[in-house]
């Protein structure tokens, strides 16, 4: 720490001196580290952190001896009002978005190598009013058409199920996600029922237990549906439902806070670039010294603007993920950079309806041949249902998360009505509105690092399938950051380069 | 193309050789350091071939030191390196737990031999009966336990036609991965999961899922099912009778199976303590 000849000078004159107000210019004196980082006060700085070891010290001398902890709350960290002295200046890995994926890849690095690396999250809205993953409806289905959607999905079930031993943080419940267990039933029309049973039959290849209904099973099982147009369906029969999006998260963000990931309110506003003229990219034009991603400036919430410095950076933030990417100059440079992260923000609505003679405990989580979805919320009567957009119809403006009062009776009831009649008479009681991020590429998320940065990996643009697949990314990003290489389920398709190469990898939805 | 029925016979055969070609898949860390996962991605990786690192591009001259690590870095030691031990007794005694509930599910593992060699029925009878359940056959009226010596009476070989219809497996704890060895039991009419304390909603999905002949269910006593597994019990589409004694106390239970008794009328509940229920139709 280079201290500055004022500082030098106050230190010797006594305590007095700092604690009267000083102007601005000799504040600036008591700068550390490098110049142009705001100014403040190196013994106070130094004393808090003293003060945080102590706690530390007692708080581990404490456990071992068995002695009554000063503090009850495991999760004190979180609840401690942000100070200024214990601001993440630097750290190694920095996970720009703290919703579910972005809690995954921190629970995932800390829980296989705990007290490694510093794991900072940065979350500009810590009661993630507007984040997708609260606002989501929770699915889990693994019935996709790609081999890496289906395994995505599997391994997150599998980590669903085992989340209150792995989550689990001494002193509080262990997390439960509510997991409502219904299997998913996709509808095909005679268009859409060879590509039905083509996914089926990679299902199966890949160890899914789903089973295929001709028309006449699914009139005898499900007496409640219109099978008029109807030639094939395929019911899940393990691992699909949906759960509480919201536990997850928790359950993920506790846990890997009590590991010792820090977590940062902040909103990220530009990265600064430093050069390292020693670096050559495959692959890149090298004319010009390469200019490494170095830290990222964070505007807090009071407007004041602050830089984490970091050794590796995973973008998770969801439908921002675009607008953040541009900020490293991905899309607006040339050669490797010219081609934009294509991921934007798409609003989709989700109502909650009650129907008085709607179908009972036998609904499952019905996908109709139009993309309309309906599933079951309680006894009551109550369903959630909704439709993405359908072609011809413009997408809905992500200004604002307000509800398009007419989209449920031009798009959405006319299409329930028809696949479930009992549904003709409904009332709509509550909608949400929500933006999820959307890869305009080909609708598949984007996991891995970026060709130009080295230092930069991708975890986004899920279109939709974020929560159900962010164990997988999680587990993905960790073997990527620490062994090199995916080992567990292989995601290579699913990389950045994919956009360069311009090679889709499309997901065949059923007609 | 062929029609739909025929593609759905297909694919359960097709099911069938999966299950019995293949050990139990598992994506967690430990089980995939004692087997290798397959990769059944049937479309080859290519877009790592430019992505190729320096030691492996063509003309690269290679350091001595990559002797020594010869697969790269070697990451299982890496975490165990890394991993916070607990030394203390309270650790010890964490640690003592947990490998006594490694050790019981691995015990419960599913086994490809036994299902190849003795076929899917006799299979699963010799893994209820060696942890002291009782099995009985559908041509056959005795209850097979074991008995004092330890003679399961059994057959150790394939026996043809040789179908299981009833399966007494309460109070032996059985977990969510040995449910796994309860597969194409095609004839089984009887389950009893009985007091068992690993029974959650994660295990009645997969029960649902698989037996399609089931009439009779026995889950009294598990404590941790709630009102999401009592649902998707109806999948089960030939059940008659159904065992819910000494379970959860909650409100939504009861609604529920009140809900699954609605939606299959030929279905009988028994065990379900309506009298809260009862007493809150009066105030009203």
């Amino acid at each position: 720490m280079r201290l500055s000849r004022g500082t030098f000078q106050a230190v010797l004159k006594g305590r007095k001196l700092l604690e009267a107000r000083q102007p601005a210019s000799l504040r600036k004196a008591y700068a550390t580290n490098l110049p142009g980082e705001d100014g403040f006060d190196p013994v106070k700085r130094a004393a808090s952190v003293l003060k945080r070891d102590i706690v530390r010290l007692r708080k581990q001398i404490g456990d071992f001896f068995g002695l009554e902890p000063l503090f009850t709350s495991p999760t004190r960290d979180i609840d401690e009002p942000h100070h200024f002295y214990s601001w993440q200046s630097h750290c190694d890995v920095l996970i720009i978005g703290g919703g579910v994926v972005g809690c995954s890849i921190a629970f995932f690095l800390l829980e296989n190598f705990p007290g490694s690396m510093n794991v900072t999250i940065l979350e500009k809205d810590p009661t993630y009013k507007r984040a997708a993953t609260t606002l989501s409806c929770g699915g889990l289905r693994q019935q996709f058409s790609l081999a890496e959607n289906v395994q995505m999905s599997r391994f997150g079930a599998e980590f669903l199920r085992q989340l209150p031993k792995r989550c689990a943080v001494e002193g509080l419940d262990p997390p439960d996600v509510q997991f409502h267990p219904t299997g998913y039933l996709f509808l095909a029309t005679e268009e859409g029922a060879e590509q039905l049973a083509a996914n089926h039959d990679l299902q199966l290849d890949l160890g899914v237990k789903n089973v295929l209904l001709t028309r006449e099973q699914l009139k005898a099982r499900f007496p409640w549906l219109n099978t008029s147009d109807v030639a094939l369906g395929c019911l899940g029969l393990e691992n699909e439902g949906w759960f509480d999006p919201w536990s997850l998260l928790n359950a993920l963000r506790t846990k890997a806070i009590a590991l010792g990931a820090h977590y940062v309110q902040g909103e990220a506003v530009g990265f600064e670039t430093r050069e390292q003229p020693d670096v050559l990219i495959a692959g890149a034009d090298n004319s010009k010294p390469y200019q490494r991603l170095d830290k990222l400036v964070v505007r807090l919430a009071d407007s004041e603007r602050r830089t984490i410095s970091f050794g590796h950076c995973v973008l998770a933030s969801g439908a921002s993920s675009g607008e953040i990417a541009a900020m490293a100059n991905i899309g607006s440079g040339d050669d490797m950079l010219a081609f934009p992260l294509p991921v934007v923000p798409r609003k989709r609505y989700v109502f909650n309806v009650h129907c008085p003679d709607g179908p009972g405990v036998d609904l499952p989580f019905v996908i109709d041949p139009t993309g309309t979805y309906v599933r079951r919320e309680g006894y009551g009567g109550h369903y959630i249902c909704g439709r993405s957009p359908p072609e011809g119809v413009p997408e809905p403006s992500t200004a604002d998360f307000d509800v398009d009062p007419e989209f449920f009776e031009a798009h959405v009831w006319p299409q329930l009505a028809h696949r479930i009649p009992a549904m003709q008479k409904l009332k709509v009681k509550s909608a949400w509105a929500g933006h999820y991020d959307y890869n305009t590429f080909d609708q598949n998320g984007i996991v891995g690092p970026h060709p130009y940065y080295y230092n930069l990996t991708f975890a986004t643009g899920f279109s939709g399938h974020g929560l159900q697949q962010a164990p997988a990314v999680g587990q993905a990003v960790m073997e990527m950051l620490i062994e090199g290489k995916l080992s567990t389920i292989d995601l290579s398709r699913f990389a950045f380069d994919r956009v360069l190469l311009d090679e889709r990898v499309l997901e065949h939805n059923i007609v | 193309m062929m029609s739909y029925s025929t593609m759905s016979a297909i694919s359960r055969q097709r099911r069938a050789v999966q299950y019995l070609a293949t050990s139990s898949r598992s994506f967690n860390a430990a089980a995939r350091d004692k087997e290798p996962v397959e990769q059944s991605n049937p479309v080859e990786n290519q877009y790592y071939k430019w992505r190729k690192p320096w030691t492996e591009v063509d003309g690269y001259q290679p350091s001595q030191i990559g002797l020594f690590f010869p697969h790269g870095a070697n990451v299982n030691f890496l975490k165990i390196m890394q991993k916070k031990y607990d030394f203390s007794p309270k650790g010890f005694m964490n640690w003592v737990e947990k490998m006594k509930l490694d050790r019981e599910k691995f015990r419960q593992r599913y086994i490809p031999e036994r299902h190849r060699i003795l076929g899917p029925d006799l299979a699963t009878a010799h893994f209820i009966v060696f942890r002291g359940g009782s099995v009985r056959f559908h041509n056959g009226n005795k209850w097979i336990k074991e008995d004092e010596e330890g003679n399961m009476n059994l057959p150790s070989n394939f026996v043809p036609d040789v179908h299981l219809e009833a399966v007494d497996a309460s109070n032996l704890n059985l977990m969510y991965d040995a449910l796994q060895n309860f597969v194409f039991l095609e004839k089984l009419k009887w389950l009893s999961f009985a007091n068992n304390k690993y029974l959650d909603d994660w295990f009645l999905d997969k029960l649902s899922g698989e037996f399609n002949a089931l009439e009779y269910l026995d889950i009294s006593g598990c404590k941790r099912v709630t009102h999401k597994g009592i649902s998707i019990l109806h999948r089960l589409e030939n059940l008659k009778e159904l065992h819910v004694a000494d379970m959860s106390s909650e409100v939504e239970f009861k609604l529920a199976c009140l809900s699954l008794q609605e939606s299959k009328p030929q279905l009988e509940i028994r065990g379900l303590d309506l009298s809260d229920a009862e007493g809150d139709e009066n105030k009203n």
